[in-house]
């Protein structure tokens, strides 16, 4: 457990040591330089960031958002289903487990400008083709529409276990007092999910800022800036750039954010459960 | 008869839904079995070939093959650690009746560290790999990947071992076992589908990995999804190649999928809501 917590710690406290300091070539060799507060205000100042921090908060809002109203939908219907059920758990699982980069290589391959198979059907359908992944204005859409295709299936296993697991008899009761199908989700369904449907928002929230390896493959942050998410930006910043400083004030403020808001969505959690 | 429509309707809608689920799925894997002007014609019907997939195993330099043997040797190497610690680790604390009040703070410094993109970890580990010389070798790689799997795996084991009733191990103890029978004979029977299941999972995010591949790996050390960003560069992309390495990498979680369904959907469960 000691060496686990070494593994753990020492990148934190390397990356607030390096927070302060640049790191400069010379000789062949890395040397550091103290440079206090000046990272952070390149940071602050650094305009990229702040886009995809935009980005990544629409992002994660929308893709979320969608994930959990079609996943409680689909969640509601299968859970009267018994037939079938072992192979649609097993269809929705395959994006779970794949890997995201292949992921990436299956919407670069259906959303391409000239041999998609999304623009050829449109084609054969009659209509223009859309360059998906290239207008600015569609990317990030797009890329929304990638996370929901890849994520959807998870929210809707969390839920479906969720419903599952309520007590049968209250619902008799409601049926016997005569409770229609739509009081007993109103005054049923939802807040006994409450809890189910919180913690899977904490979780997709959080996890919608990790996004990084179907961005590196679908766009890169671009076209221009319009994709730009902050792990993409922390990668270019430390990797490409050589900016390492920077970049470690980068992941701690990005840390931070996400503390913050899991904390709100917990918060959320607390007070419903109290009122 | 309303409700009958209803559900019909609702089994219609489930069905659909499964289908888009699987199409794109299905189309990149046809496509790593198309020629060249198959993919660009985007044909629906075609002639398979196995030419892609040949000319991925066999030719180029340093070659897929060695990319899938890194993937396999980290993957596995790193699986192997982690599940060593986890279930040592889960035995220690369920056996010393820790759990209940050291389990939470234990399992939120996890859950916290398992919400931290992975991305702003690398950059502190590529300096100091780079100061220690261990940068583009396997073991980082192996040591990184167990860093960044362990504070999840952790939670899942000791989330499972928790199941394990005390009671037994007491009994254990009386009857004469000594700590490592108690472990051997005991706890690993009991614990054995919770662990299995924390296995797998460790596993597809350990080949799955990108993040820590990507930046702390070059030429020899590449593993598959790495490899496969490089057959998808922006201005070119070479799709036979690219769909066929992405079959070959789907392949493990395929298999896994078929054989252990039940074990991936306990573990994400548990994972998510205990």
């Amino acid at each position: 457990v000691l060496v686990i917590l070494l593994l753990m710690v020492i990148p934190i406290i390397n990356i607030l040591v390096m927070s302060f300091h640049v790191e400069r070539w010379a000789d062949g060799a890395v040397e550091r330089v103290f440079v206090g507060l000046d990272n952070f205000r390149q940071f602050s100042a650094d305009p990229i960031y702040w886009v995809g921090l935009r980005n990544t908060l629409v992002f994660a809002a929308i893709a979320v958002l969608l994930q959990l109203v079609i996943g409680f939908g689909l969640a509601l219907l299968v859970s009267g289903m018994k037939r079938g059920r072992t192979a649609l758990i097993a269809i929705l699982l395959i994006p779970i487990i794949l890997p995201p980069i292949i992921i990436g290589a299956i919407w670069r391959l259906v959303l391409n400008f000239d041999l998609g198979i999304l623009n050829v059907t449109l084609g054969a359908l009659g209509l223009p083709a859309v360059d998906w992944l290239g207008d600015p204005r569609l990317a990030l859409g797009a890329v929304i529409a990638v996370d929901v295709w890849h994520w959807t299936p998870f929210v809707f296993l969390l839920l479906l276990a969720g419903l599952e697991s309520l007590p049968a008899e209250q619902y008799e009761a409601a049926a016997l007092d005569g409770a229609t199908r739509w009081q007993q989700f109103r005054y049923l369904t939802v807040p006994l999910m409450w809890p189910t449907i919180m913690i899977t928002l904490v979780f997709r929230i959080v996890f919608s800022f990790k996004v990084f390896d179907e961005i590196y493959l679908l766009t890169r942050g671009g076209p221009g800036t319009s994709t730009e998410v902050v792990s993409y930006t922390i990668y270019r910043t430390y990797f490409a750039e050589d900016r390492a400083g920077v970049g470690s004030v980068m992941s701690l403020f990005t840390v931070a954010v996400i503390a913050i808001s899991a904390i709100i969505v917990i918060n959320l959690r607390r007070r419903k459960a109290a009122a | 008869m309303i409700v009958r429509t209803g559900f019909v309707l609702g089994r219609i809608t489930v069905a659909l839904y499964a289908a888009l689920i699987i199409l794109p799925v299905v189309w990149i894997a046809s496509t790593a079995f198309k020629r060249q002007i198959d993919i660009l014609m985007a044909r629906v019907t075609f002639k398979p070939t196995l030419a892609n997939i040949e000319k991925l195993l066999f030719t180029g330099s340093p070659g897929f093959s060695s990319n899938f043997w890194n993937s396999a040797i980290v993957a596995i190497a790193a699986t192997a650690l982690v599940m060593l610690i986890c279930a040592l680790a889960a035995y220690a604390l369920s056996a010393a009746r820790l759990l209940r009040w050291l389990g939470p703070g234990l399992l939120g410094v996890c859950l916290l560290f398992s919400m931290i993109p992975p991305i702003t970890f690398v950059g502190s580990w590529f300096s100091l790999f780079r100061d220690v010389g261990l940068n583009n070798t396997l073991t980082g790689l192996v040591i990184a990947n167990v860093a960044m799997q362990l504070p999840l795996a952790l939670w899942l084991s000791t989330t499972f071992a928790r199941e394990v009733p005390g009671e037994l191990l007491d009994a254990a103890e009386i009857d004469g076992c000594s700590a490592s029978q108690r472990f051997r004979f005991v706890f690993l029977p009991l614990a054995k589908n919770g662990l299995t299941a924390t296995a797998i999972l460790v596993f597809l995010f350990i080949w799955n990995d990108f993040t820590i591949a990507l930046t702390l790996s070059a030429q020899e050390t590449l593993t598959i999804p790495v490899a496969i960003t490089g057959f998808a560069q922006l201005e070119q992309v070479r799709y036979a190649e690219m769909a066929a390495s992405s079959l070959l990498a789907s392949l493990p979680a395929l298999i896994l999928l078929v054989i252990g369904q039940r074990f991936i959907v306990k573990g994400l469960l548990v994972g998510a809501l205990k």
